[in-house]
């Protein structure tokens, strides 16, 4: 029993960190159409730059917020420099995130090396035990980062002026200029946001995982297969659906074999793009008119 | 006048090729980018110091040893082709090969083809088995097996009858696992439990409740890269207080530092280049080990790794065998084969005609972590 207990806690743990990648996703997605499979490489880049300037004798508070920006700045940059060029065209617009995620592969390694690196936990490392499981203070720090990413990012998007203007942007560009939008400018306020919570992600994340300059490509793939499980779009669809894959990949290697792992991961973004293309929670408010 | 040109022009690149000649050329497959780097890196740097040395005491026989190292990615097709490219167009007398086993088994065909000599750096076994079939390839760093035989003597004595064991699902946790699996019980060892996790995986809890279920003697975690610091990390979070083994993957100061706290008391097996001062006065490693690091950190600023010790016996190894035989490939391939205790930093190496591996058992030593550094276990 404590074991079925320690599987979900790790599962919910491994989850919510594809959950929190995944509802980066959901920044970009709802204001350019496009799915960003640079996310992963945000994190790691915002992870690895808060590690060099803790490292650098910074106080741990100050690393995060400068990490926080530097990763804005070099979303602003691919925004400005590679996503614009193409835009209106959503498609080449997929293809060059790609690209630029083996670009900041690339700079990272030239930067901090090829190794991984660690960060230091944020409440200590001293273990809570709960029913004969245990949990680390960090983990707690990953679900509530995603519980809260999760739930301020849908009020944005469905409460606020600056969401509904976010997705019409997405649904009708040229509809959206007619009426006085600035897409250029919106489009920006997507990447910096998506930027800001990869960062996050990266940070919270790096005193578990360890980060290295290729960390984000696995990532990126875990936050995408989330937000297929949960409905493409939406921060809480993309929230349940990593912890949907964190949760049975625990499973199934506590019960069955890890080997496997990787294996249900797939099937599941088959299973739900095949017979379920809206996710669980179908998809977010139809944003292709 | 044209004609007076012409000729200096021939008569110059007479002479550059003749100095060309002068230098006995080796070729490396060392890879200084891509997933292998931190370990292809500082073997380049390993073996750039052993080659900086011999020219430094006059070269061999009076001619200098270059050393042409072509950066394999960790890619195996690159791998193949920059070992023909060394062979063919560079005609190298010897090869030392990649630390990547992958691309170290992909070129075994195209080295042996060529009869020229290679010794590799990779960690699996498979590579120079059976050595009558793989002539031309020896192996430097040491095998899993025979860090395995230190690490199960060491079990013996202190009386752990049931392991369990932990693997990453890479070539390297494979073959570790395999052979755990064969040897075990000719030390009276039982395996309880086996679990898996893949190389890129954050959380090795689940596998970790499965081996703390199973209540066993002693645990093994047989891995390379962060994932064995990450299952460190969960093994003392979830409280398991058996005597905790590493592979010799772990003896890495990268993996000290990202594991932290939690590597206090794991114990691993080891060469033994990072406990120099806790040998004896007769080991026969402890002066060139001493010698070997001190020079590489006066040259690169940093204490050596294990994989630059890896390149560096290899090419000091290729080197005494062209000493001792000259420049024809098939008898540097004998000399190789007939080193007898060389006493290389990794090891002290006599290879054979039945043995490729070279390293001997007496070369392993137990090491721990004691306050953040490699202690010498015991």
């Amino acid at each position: 029993m404590s074991d079925a207990l320690q599987f979900l806690i790790s599962g919910l743990v491994v989850g919510s960190i594809y959950g929190l990648i995944g509802v980066g996703f959901t920044c970009i997605y709802n204001v350019t159409g496009i799915v960003n499979f640079a996310q992963g490489d945000f994190a790691m880049v915002g992870a690895m730059s808060a590690i060099a300037i803790q490292s650098a004798g910074a106080p741990m508070w100050l690393a995060i917020i400068l990490a926080i920006l530097i990763t804005c700045v070099v979303a602003v940059l691919i925004e400005r420099s590679a996503v614009q060029p193409v835009r209106g065209d959503v498609m080449r617009g997929i293809i060059v995130t790609i690209g630029v995620g083996v670009v900041l592969q690339g700079v990272a390694a030239i930067i901090w090396g090829t190794d991984a690196q660690p960060l230091p936990a944020f409440s200590g490392e001293k273990l809570l035990h709960m029913f004969g499981a245990t949990v680390m203070p960090q983990s707690l720090w990953v679900l509530g980062t995603a519980a809260v990413a999760m739930v301020a990012l849908d009020l944005l998007f469905r409460r606020t002026y600056l969401g509904q203007m976010f997705r019409a942007c997405a649904m009708n560009p040229f509809a959206a200029r007619l009426v006085g939008m600035k897409v250029e400018t919106m489009s920006l306020v997507g990447f910096v946001m998506s930027g800001a919570l990869g960062a996050i992600a990266g940070i919270v994340v790096a005193p578990i995982a360890l980060t290295q300059y290729d960390t984000g490509l696995q990532l990126g793939i875990k936050g995408f297969v989330a937000c297929i499980v949960g409905g493409f779009g939406g921060p809480i669809g993309a929230a349940l659906g990593g912890i949907v894959l964190g949760v049975l990949e625990a499973f199934s290697a506590g019960y069955v074999s890890s080997g496997y792992k990787n294996a249900i991961a797939f099937a599941l973004l088959l299973g739900f793009l095949l017979f379920r293309p809206g996710g669980l929670l179908g998809e977010y408010e139809r944003v292709r008119a | 006048m044209i004609k007076s040109v012409l000729a200096s022009l021939l008569v110059m690149t007479a002479i550059s090729t003749a100095q060309a000649q002068e230098t006995i050329k080796i070729g490396g497959l060392l890879e200084t980018s891509g997933p292998i780097a931190s370990l292809g890196q500082p073997g380049l740097d390993g073996a750039m110091l052993a080659v900086e040395q011999i020219n430094a005491k006059g070269g061999i026989g009076g001619k200098k040893l270059e050393l042409i190292n072509l950066n394999t990615e960790g890619d195996n097709t690159k791998a193949v082709t920059a070992a023909k490219r060394l062979l063919e167009q560079n005609e190298v007398v010897g090869l030392v090969g990649p630390m990547n086993s992958g691309s170290s088994y992909a070129i075994i065909d195209t080295v042996q083809r060529a009869s020229t000599a290679m010794i590799s750096n990779g960690g699996s076994r498979g590579i120079v088995l059976p050595p009558q079939d793989k002539k031309w390839i020896f192996l430097s760093p040491l095998t899993d097996v025979l860090v395995q035989s230190v690490m199960m003597a060491d079990m013996k004595q202190r009386g752990v009858k049931n392991v369990a064991l932990l693997n990453a699902d890479s070539p390297f946790g494979t073959s570790g696992r395999e052979q755990l699996e064969k040897n075990a019980a000719s030390f009276g060892i039982t395996i309880v439990t086996q679990q898996a996790y893949g190389n890129d995986d954050k959380d090795m809890t689940p596998q970790l409740t499965r081996i703390r279920s199973a209540n066993p003697d002693a645990v093994v975690v047989w891995a390379t890269g962060p994932g064995q610091a990450i299952a460190v990390k969960n093994y003392r979070q979830l409280g398991l207080t058996a005597p905790l083994y590493l592979s010799h993957a772990a003896n890495d100061f990268n993996f000290l530092r990202l594991a932290g706290g939690s590597a206090e008391d794991i114990l691993i097996p080891s060469s033994k280049i990072y406990v120099i001062d806790s040998l004896k006065e007769n080991d026969p490693q402890k002066s060139p080990l001493s010698s070997f690091v001190r020079d590489y950190q006066a040259k690169y600023g940093k204490p050596p790794a294990t994989f630059a010790g890896n390149a560096y016996d290899a090419v000091n190894m290729l080197a005494e065998a062209i000493r001792k035989s000259g420049t024809d490939r098939a008898k540097i391939r004998d000399a190789i084969e007939g080193l007898k205790e060389y006493v290389g930093v990794t090891a002290v190496y006599s290879y054979g005609p039945d043995d490729h591996f070279g390293a001997k058992a007496d070369s392993v030593v137990l090491l721990t972590v004691k306050d953040g550094k490699f202690a010498l276990a015991r």
